[in-house]
């Protein structure tokens, strides 16, 4: 056993040694052999010959020998990596592209495993299988949640540990005389005990610090803590400066655990203690019609599944719809893992990347192992002599094997960093929505995942070369008077024609989603909305509650003044403020009430705040009656405008004008209808237009609010005089988003411009080496046919039959492979449909315009081969020979 | 040249090349002559059989190779016998000379 050891080792070191003493062993037998015929009279020659012979074929005998000797697998793997990387070297240009393609390949799939394998990550929080989110529904989708609500969830809840809840809020915060926004929440004070989560410095909140009236608390992330406040040991304690108000900060949490999960960074938390402070129209905390909280979170009691939760608390919301008459909570709530509520809206995005890797992947391994496979029917009578000679067919195969694997191990060391490249570039280009991508990098896992798939690539890669290289037969390779393959690549070259359709075939499926993403893309930014996006510049603020109290006539002002200023420039065709704007993402709703109406069920309708020429910035037309512009001025009786939609679903049939609406939210005095306007489609993706009510800002003045601006010319240029006009009223208030509604409009449809975008790259990427495979295949048959060609020129064949006949062969490999990708992508292409906005997942127009682009693509592949051979010259083709 | 040459029993040359080597040590074309004369032309020891069986005995340990010079100068890889070569020559010996009684014994039987 050890002396094997030893024998293999030494024959590893030194194994050119060892084929020398065997050749030696072999002559001098060979020498003796002679002499003694020479003796018995034989000439010299003849004698040489006839021990030669006698001998037998001598690299049987030498591959005994060798083995025998120690020369076993592992000095003859050396061999052949050896030999594969001179071989590799030998031809650099096509080992480049090979290398390339597969580290293309192997990169941009391992960037996609790195982000999903992150994004599908546990969450961060003990336990974490116990969290659940619990969500009000309202036709299918999943709406916010009123304190109330939650009040009465919490206290008969059975199945919980503890009960949270938990808005997002953004908030200016003033710190070394520098003012930015940065995110956070309103919590409830148990929300970071419930998730388990402890402090760095400081303490979590008390349960009392919930209570009305508490002193403002907040806590904050650590990275805000280094950045922002200096990293000072005693920041439990100070203060911290958010919108104007003063907050004590009593605590310190890792950034890492901040919650929520799926937004950006949250960097400060404070307690719905905020939310109490009776504005002049009464708590927030007191409305059970406003939804202004994301969501409830709990903890289950161990044992407890979802499903149990969700049964119970559908008996709750019952219960408390029951007891609130006013209410409409038919629909209930849904209870959901909280790691399905986090990755839940993203997941399919993620599931469609990672197939749409996977199909980059697919393409360029069959890239690489066309060049490959060409490669090595170019040596097709090297491996044939080899076998001739005795070489065994499963060395020959090995060392295919070992030529593609070293190809592929060179492609891996590349992709690791592609992918360590992608993945830093994907934080700066991806939606907001998609935030934990920027957590996703080169980790351990990843590393192993791509030298998993670096090696799965090397065996694609070697399987048809290897393939082919058993398959070699001599007589067949010396027919062809060694001219290496010279046939059409429909009969000969199977494997390789049958490579580059495949390729043809997952690219076209790319294209297919890359061109049914770009038509629903369209669509979402160019559909009728029922007002007109294009030239209105916006511009949000919030003004502080401490010079400007809420609901105040100075604030109401502030915007009127701002209007007014903006109105002077001749540049400027409309101007107007309002809150949640369309496209914006924002979208306020309240529970509608039609006065005198009892019994009918409560509907929810879109709230907004509008200041005078709102619909005429917009564009949007007057139906009925009039703007409330002229009767909605402050200390007026309160008015409303509603929309056709709210007509339709909520006044049937009557005279809207003079109807009389109580709203949950915006004053408890009702509002009398004095117009009705178009629909629009607030939201960027919303399929039908909802009811909404329009409501005049000076009866219901808000600190939080955004200007527009329509103007002549391009759109943004009077951004200039939108600051002007803020700063030369209060130079305090800062202006925030200055963007157009175009811009909101490409953000709103983020995730779809995303995979539209990433789709639409891959789709690029895997045509152009669909393209090079088809032209390097078609080269390489045309260059093998070159004599063939020659002789049917010197017969008299014009150039044009000659390319005729390089064409159809090239589209005799695409059409089927067209053919195939369409058939594919139908099948496959409901994957898509989460992404689809108002197109289906077979859309012709966009199957039309990709198969064409394929077409096109095929035929310019083809073109220079078919010219080349074209142009073919008989003499030179024959002299060739 | 005209006799009739037995063929060798399977394994049956390990043996021969083994005893031939217990004479002294010898490269292969010595070997082969040696055998041929000692069966007195009645064998013809095939290159294409003796090579194999060399590497193969001594892959097993039986017999180690080292570089020499031959009679007429050249450099040639003699072989001899090792310990245990020595040793299994000895068994094989006896298993041969068993069996071979033992075949006798059959074929004689009338």
């Amino acid at each position: 056993m050890l002396r094997r050891l030893i024998a293999r080792l030494r024959a590893w070191r030194h194994e050119e040694d060892l084929f020398r003493d065997l050749a030696e062993e072999r002559e001098f037998h060979i020498a003796a052999r002679a002499a003694e015929l020479a003796r018995r009279g034989m000439n010299a020659a003849d004698a040489q010959a006839a021990a030669r012979r006698r001998f037998g074929p001598a690299l049987r005998q030498q591959e005994l020998g060798y083995e025998a000797r120690g020369g076993g697998p592992l000095a003859d793997i050396t061999a052949d990596v050896r030999l594969a990387v001179r071989i590799l070297c030998k031809t650099p240009a096509r080992t480049a592209a090979l290398v390339a393609t597969a580290a293309l390949g192997i990169g941009i799939n391992t960037a996609g495993f790195s982000i999903v394998a992150r994004a599908l990550h546990p969450l961060p929080y003990a336990q974490a299988s116990e969290l659940v989110a619990i969500h009000q529904v309202s036709k299918g989708a999943e709406e916010g949640v009123s304190y109330p609500n939650f009040e009465d969830w919490r206290a008969a809840g059975r199945s919980f540990q503890q009960m949270a809840i938990y808005a997002p809020d953004t908030a200016m915060l003033t710190a070394g005389g520098e003012a930015r926004r940065i995110t956070g929440a309103v919590v409830s004070a148990n929300l970071f005990h419930l998730l388990g989560v402890t402090a760095l410095r400081g303490r979590l909140f008390a349960d009392a610090e919930d209570a009305p009236g508490s002193p403002r608390v907040a806590i904050v992330s650590d990275r805000l803590w280094r950045s922002a406040l200096g990293g000072r040991e005693d920041v439990a304690g100070s203060s911290l400066t958010l919108d104007g108000e003063r907050y004590r900060i009593v605590g310190v949490i890792p950034a890492a655990l901040a919650f929520p999960v799926a937004e950006g960074p949250v960097d400060y938390w404070t307690t719905v203690a905020v939310d109490a402070t009776a504005g002049p129209w009464g708590s927030i905390r007191k409305s059970r019609g406003y939804p202004r909280y994301a969501a409830a979170i709990a903890r289950l009691r161990p044992g407890v599944t979802p499903a149990r939760a969700q049964a119970e608390m559908g008996a709750i919301a019952t219960a408390v719809a029951l007891a609130n008459p006013g209410l409409d909570l038919k629909e209930g709530v849904r209870v959901a893992a909280l790691s399905d509520a986090v990755t839940g809206s993203v997941r399919y995005l993620y599931r469609t990347l990672y197939a749409a890797v996977f199909c980059v992947f697919a393409v360029a391994c069959a890239n690489a192992a066309t060049l490959l496979l060409l490669g090595s029917l170019a040596r097709g009578r090297e491996f044939a002599l080899r076998a001739a000679f005795g070489a065994r067919p499963l060395r020959l195969v090995r060392q295919s094997l070992v030529e593609s694997l070293v190809a592929a191990l060179a492609a891996g060391a590349v992709a690791i960093a592609v992918a360590g490249a992608l993945l830093s570039l994907l934080p700066r280009v991806a939606p907001p929505e998609l935030a934990r991508f920027g957590a996703a990098h080169m980790d351990g896992l990843t590393l192993v995942y791509a030298c998993g798939l670096t090696i799965l690539a090397g065996l694609l890669l070697g399987a048809l070369p290897a393939a082919a290289a058993r398959r070699q037969d001599l007589t067949s390779v010396l027919k062809e008077g060694g001219r290496a393959g010279a046939r059409s690549l429909g009969r000969g070259v199977r494997p390789g024609a049958l490579l580059i359709a495949a390729q043809i075939a997952v690219s076209m499926v790319l294209s297919c989603a890359a061109a049914t993403l770009t038509g629903s893309f369209w669509h979402i930014l160019h559909r009728p909305r029922g007002f007109d996006p294009h030239g209105v510049l916006t511009a949000t603020l919030s003004l502080p509650t401490v010079s400007y109290p809420p609901g105040s006539q100075k604030t109401a002002q502030f915007y009127t003044r701002v209007v007014q200023e903006l109105g002077r420039s001749p540049e400027v065709i409309a101007a107007s403020a309002a809150q949640s704007l369309p496209l914006s993402g924002q979208n306020n709703s309240t529970r509608v009430d039609v006065v005198g109406d009892a019994g009918r069920g409560k509907p929810t309708a879109g709230l907004r705040f509008v200041a005078p020429a709102y619909f005429e910035t917009l564009r949007i037309p007057l139906v009925a009656g009039e703007y409330p512009d002229a009767r909605g001025r402050r200390g007026d009786p309160p008015v409303a405008v509603v929309n056709q939609a709210f007509v339709r679903r909520f006044l049937p049939g009557r005279n809207p004008l003079g109807v009389r609406l109580a709203l949950g939210w915006g004053g408890d005095a009702p509002k009398t209808v004095v117009g009705v306007v178009g629909d629009i489609y607030h939201d960027a993706l919303s399929s039908q237009p909802a009811p909404e009510v329009y409501v005049p800002l000076a009866q219901f003045p808000l600190n939080d609010m955004a200007l527009l601006v329509r103007q002549r010319g391009l759109a943004g240029s009077v951004a200039g005089e939108l600051r002007a006009a803020v700063r030369r009223l209060d130079p305090s208030v800062q202006l925030e988003n200055v963007r157009t509604l175009d811009d909101y409009l490409l953000l709103s449809a983020g995730p779809q411009r995303f995979l539209m975008w990433m789709l639409a790259m891959f789709a690029a990427a895997t045509l152009f080496l669909a393209a090079i495979g088809l032209y390097g295949a078609l080269s390489y048959a045309a260059a093998a046919r070159r004599h063939e060609f020659g002789v049917r020129v010197a017969l008299g064949s014009n150039g044009w039959g000659i390319a005729r006949t390089v064409l159809r062969e090239g589209l005799g490999l695409a059409l089927p492979g067209l053919v195939a990708g369409l058939l594919l992508f139908a099948a496959g292409g409901r994957l898509l449909g989460q992404w689809l906005y108002e197109t289906r997942p077979l859309d012709l127009a966009s199957l039309a315009a990709a198969a064409a682009l394929m077409l096109v693509t095929a035929i310019a592949a083809c073109l220079l081969p078919a010219r080349r051979a074209a142009r073919i010259s008989p003499v030179v083709s024959l002299r060739a020979q | 040249m005209g006799k009739s040459k037995p063929g060798l029993p399977q394994g049956t040359l390990d043996l021969l090349v083994l005893k031939a080597l217990s004479l002294g040590k010898m490269h292969g074309y010595g070997i082969g002559q040696s055998l041929e004369q000692l069966a007195e032309d009645m064998l013809v020891v095939e290159e294409g059989t003796l090579y194999p069986a060399l590497y193969r005995i001594e892959e097993r340990g039986w017999i180690a190779a080292e570089w020499g010079v031959s009679e007429n100068g050249r450099r040639a890889r003699y072989y001899s016998l090792t310990r245990a070569g020595r040793k299994q020559l000895k068994e094989e010996e006896q298993q041969w000379a068993q069996l071979s009684l033992m075949v006798g014994k059959i074929l004689g039987a009338s």
